[in-house]
């Protein structure tokens, strides 16, 4: 028997007992992407009055062309933060699928005991597992697929003058292929973190405090992934839409000190006196290029994949030492 | 000679160094056809052994071999029905009952099922049924399995007289037609006396009496009369009153009449001596004996 | 098959009687009281394990038994069947020695004696009158 077909009963199994969980995830996830078209198209619609109305953006030809262009910008500024909320949501997710998978999925089986039950069918321990973590798997990767795609759809499609940058720590994750490697990673915590917790509520904190607190120092350190670019000299000369990851002053030895080295100078000859001290000579900017934007995206994907297989290694690992 | 339905070898589990054997130096073999009633106090490792041979637990030391394999490769010959009976409690008693079908492709019996399950609500959650539905359930799902072997834990615990004997009833029937080889433990020998024919009486994690019923008690003899030496027989337990002694005693050669106003023990008598004696030596039939050379393989 | 059995056993689990016996008992009183009769089909193990929840092994040992003293024999994968009956005419439901004892308990039971108490006097002069010749 193939292994497809030995998971599939076991698969069917885990989505009649899940089915609830899975209607309303599916429910959410449609109702995200009906509201992103329909943001997308109010916003675009939005954009083409303003536009037939003729007023500038910048004000400055009459009272009543400002409070349009304002109201313009009001709207397009708030179409921007629900796109980012999107985006926020999927960067989110995996915190959520970690602490679904190790509490109600696996932790929950151990807890009530009812794992006796599926292993003493004609399932074992490791199909078992590998059921029930296929079956969510299928629905993240085709969920968040879709969900990405509205989203970068949406964006691309309403012309909001305020688009998000592509290194925002907010967008960053919810863009390219990370919002399908992310819940990856959590699956993965949460299937180990189920194993070993085995108490529905301690896991499901655990979990979603392990994926949380990676995806959240990934985030924080996600300019270090890859070689920055530098540019110094007396004044920086820089291109547009890069990452500013780093800056600050160059000594004439070229050592770097801080951005904030003398903030506390009253004035500006004080300013100049102050930097003149420290011999400061010129600038420095660590930076990425927009060209960054892939070898980042793989570098992260990189990193939370192995981290993924060992999760789930280790969960299997643990699965065959302790029930054979 | 049948196969082994279980064999162990030098058995043991512990489930963490601070905590103890919960089953220390087991070696017993339980032919396969066997009705075995698995009796002994709470505690006495009858679950932990029952979960090692259904493949839910990995033994610390020693082999144990299950329908001539091991119990991982056993898993869909084998049903096991666990004390507290986990079921899905979200799913309906149809949905459980299908999860079966699923869960066992190969061997999956609607009807031997549905024989079991037919008195439930179909479609009641599991959460709202009573212990003796969820117990019904559970033997349904078990022989829907079609199983060579069942390993039952405390399966009638929850059940009144009635279901208990039409349950009970039914398993006998399953191990007539197919010869199904049946493990049931129970802290109550009673509930399972009649429908067994295989002891197996484990205690403080060891298998002190291993053997067919019959064979056990017919070893035993409740001997009385004036106190004097019992040897050559092997003394279970014995009790002085003034002159006279009874003593249940594990008979070398016959016990002569002469001396002795000798009975048959029954087999709770039985029990309740090797209790209140722990150091009575171990006795293992010839037909419960492991035979060494199937563990080396 | 389809045929059922012709009688029913009743197994009670404090008489102190070992299983076996008390189907060999019941199966010898049906056929003295003609219940039984020869190329009737005894109920089949799994028939009777189903309706007493006694061992399988219980029950064919049983039958072995009135194998072994001519009563019934096995037709493999037919059943089992009687083969001749234990009726005498002292027990059919007229004879004149049914009807002594019918007279002898109504007296005993005129003499203020209950069930029980007829029942032990019965079986003490039963063991008395038969001690020795058990099988």
């Amino acid at each position: 028997m193939s292994t497809l077909t030995t998971l599939r009963g076991p698969a069917r199994v885990v989505v009649r007992q899940h089915r609830w969980t899975l209607w309303i995830a599916g429910g959410l996830a449609a109702l995200a992407v009906l509201v992103l078209v329909a943001v997308a198209l109010r916003s675009s619609h939005v954009a083409e009055v303003f536009g037939a109305s003729g007023c500038p953006v910048d004000g400055g030809a009459g009272r009543d062309c400002d409070v349009t262009a304002r109201s313009y910008l009001d709207s397009m500024y708030m179409y921007r933060s629900i796109f980012g909320q999107g985006a926020f949501a999927l960067t989110v997710l995996p915190v959520l699928v970690g602490a679904f998978v190790a509490g109600p999925l696996i932790a929950r089986e151990m807890e009530s005991g009812t794992f006796r039950t599926a292993w003493t069918q004609s399932v074992s321990p490791a199909h078992w597992l590998a059921a029930k973590l296929a079956v969510p798997t299928v629905l993240l990767l085709a969920g968040t697929a879709v969900l990405a795609s509205a989203l970068r759809w949406a964006q691309s499609y309403s012309d909001n003058p305020y688009p998000y940058e592509w290194h925002a720590a907010l967008v960053f994750a919810g863009t390219g292929i990370l919002p399908l490697v992310h819940p990856l990673f959590g699956l993965a915590v949460g299937a180990l973190t189920g194993l070993l917790v085995r108490r529905t509520l301690l896991a499901l904190t655990v979990s979603g405090f392990v994926t949380g607190a990676v995806v959240a120092l990934l985030s924080y350190r996600r300019g270090l992934l890859w070689p920055r670019d530098t540019v110094t000299g007396r004044t920086l000369d820089v291109q547009e839409n890069i990452w500013w990851v780093e800056t600050g002053h160059l000594t004439s030895g070229g050592a770097r000190l801080p951005e904030d080295l003398c903030a506390r100078s009253v004035s500006s000859a004080d300013y100049a006196r102050c930097l003149a001290d420290h011999d400061v000579t010129g600038a420095y900017l660590d930076y990425h290029p927009q060209s960054h934007f892939w070898p980042l995206q793989l570098v992260e994907t990189g990193i939370l994949l192995a981290l993924a297989a060992l999760a789930l290694a280790l969960a299997f690992r643990v699965l065959r030492r302790l029930h054979g | 000679m049948t196969g082994a339905a279980i064999e162990a070898n030098g058995l043991g589990m512990t489930y963490g160094r601070k905590r103890g054997w919960a089953l220390r130096d087991c070696s017993f073999r339980l032919p396969a056809g066997r009705v075995c009633a698995l009796v002994g106090p709470n505690g006495a490792g009858k679950s932990t052994l029952l979960g090692l041979a259904a493949g839910l637990l990995r033994p610390t030391e020693g082999s144990l071999r299950v329908l001539g394999t091991g119990p991982g490769e056993a898993r869909s010959r084998i049903a096991y029905v666990s004390q507290d009976k986990p079921l899905y409690p979200q799913l309906t008693v149809a949905d459980t009952l299908w999860a079966g079908a699923e869960l066992n492709p190969a061997t999956w019996d609607r009807e031997a099922a549905d024989r079991v399950a037919g008195p439930l609500p179909q479609d009641a959650k599991v959460r709202t049924l009573s212990g003796g539905q969820r117990t019904r359930l559970a033997l349904a799902l078990a022989l829907g399995k079609r199983p060579e072997l069942m390993l039952l834990d405390e399966p009638m615990a929850d059940l009144d007289p009635l279901a208990r004997h039409q349950l009970m009833g039914i398993l006998m029937a399953e191990a007539a037609e197919n010869a199904t080889t049946i493990v049931m433990s129970s802290h109550i020998l009673t509930e399972l006396e009649g429908s067994c024919d295989y002891l197996l009486f484990v205690d403080g994690g060891r298998v002190r009496l291993g053997g067919e019923s019959d064979d056990i008690v017919a070893a035993h003899a409740l001997v009385t009369g004036q106190a004097r030496d019992l040897a050559p027989h092997t003394v279970v337990e014995s009790r002085t009153t003034g002159r006279q002694l009874t003593a249940l005693v594990r008979k070398e050669g016959p016990v002569d009449p002469a001396d002795w106003d000798v009975t048959e023990p029954s087999l709770e008598e039985l029990l309740l001596a090797h209790l209140r004696s722990p150091e009575a030596p171990p006795l293992l039939t010839p037909s419960a004996h492991a035979r060494e050379e199937v563990a080396a393989g | 098959m389809a045929e059922s059995a012709a009688v029913e056993f009743r197994i009670d689990r404090r008489s102190g009687v070992a299983t076996y016996l008390q189907i060999v008992q019941q199966t010898k009183q049906a056929l003295r009281l003609g219940v039984l009769e020869p190329g009737d089909r005894l109920p089949t193990a799994r028939e009777v394990v189903e309706a007493t929840a006694i061992n399988p092994n219980t029950v064919l040992k049983a039958y072995r038994e009135l194998e072994r003293e001519g009563l019934v024999e096995a037709r493999r994968g037919l059943g089992t069947f009687v083969r001749r009956t234990l009726g005498s005419a002292a027990v059919t439901t007229d004879a004149p020695l049914r009807a002594e004892l019918a007279e002898w308990t109504r007296r005993a039971r005129a003499a203020g004696l209950d069930k029980d108490d007829v029942s032990a006097l019965f079986t003490d002069v039963l063991d008395s009158t038969f001690k020795g010749d058990q099988h």
